[in-house]
């Protein structure tokens, strides 16, 4: 169980380090993830803004 | 007293619902989605994919944002259309990534055989070529045309804001000489 889970973690580690090498040895994913993180935030404060929330009194 | 403690407290508040929280997941794991076929698309093409694709992909990525800042009423249009048209790039370069790969190894008297009709021996060898002019087509002119409909949406929106600006200066000279002949 113990090796699993580190094979796990070591699979992700490996994952996540390939994916910063990527991102680091190409200067254009910069301008892809540029644009990947601002859609991201427009789109999730577009539905924040469609959002109407419901105050009424109590009694 | 009462009234302090009125305003404060005795209203209700709806919470957040299943369907809200679908559309924040939505929000979030669609751009991520097109990311993962953007980056599987530019990996599957090794030294095409970096030199090439990564620069043209950038660019779309960086224009649908920059749209999207600039213009906050076409912005539901914009991400919509950026992210369409970027998810259709990747699966189109992949899919004929994948028809190259089923081709590669078919001979002419094969193709002669499955379309049941004579075609030329080298046929099988032209074929790769074909395809490989497909992949270039796709991979130049769908970013060139993505930018080209973008730069125009950016030029016609300023446009329509000098026109609405200038109706307004007018409206306003209109309504203030209204007031003065009062």
């Amino acid at each position: 169980m113990g090796s699993l889970l580190n094979s796990f973690l070591a699979f992700h580690i490996n994952g996540w380090n390939n994916l910063i090498y990527i991102m680091t040895s190409n200067g254009w994913f910069f301008l892809i993830g540029f644009g990947v993180i601002v859609i991201i935030l427009l789109s999730m404060k577009q539905e924040l803004d469609n959002t109407v929330r419901e105050q009424q009194n109590i009694i | 007293m009462n009234e302090q403690f009125e305003s404060t407290n005795l209203t209700y508040e709806t919470k957040m619902d299943a369907t809200e929280l679908m559309r924040y997941i939505k929000a979030i794991c669609i751009p991520l989605a097109v990311f993962l076929i953007t980056m599987y698309t530019i990996a599957k093409f090794a030294g095409f994919g970096t030199k090439l694709l990564a620069p043209l992909y950038g660019t779309m990525w960086a224009a649908g944002a920059i749209c999207a800042i600039l213009m906050p009423s076409h912005r539901a249009d914009v991400i919509k259309e950026t992210l369409a048209t970027l998810s259709g790039y990747g699966l189109a370069l992949i899919g004929m990534h994948k028809l190259m790969g089923v081709t590669s190894g078919v001979s002419g008297q094969m193709i002669a055989a499955s379309f049941d009709t004579a075609v030329t021996s080298v046929f099988g060898n032209t074929m790769l070529g074909y395809i490989n002019n497909f992949i270039w087509m796709i991979s130049i002119i769908v970013p060139i045309t993505f930018l080209v409909m973008q730069a125009k949406r950016i030029m016609q929106f300023r446009k329509n804001k000098d026109k609405n600006k200038f109706y307004e200066q007018i409206r306003d000279v209109r309504d203030e000489n209204k007031a003065h002949m009062r």
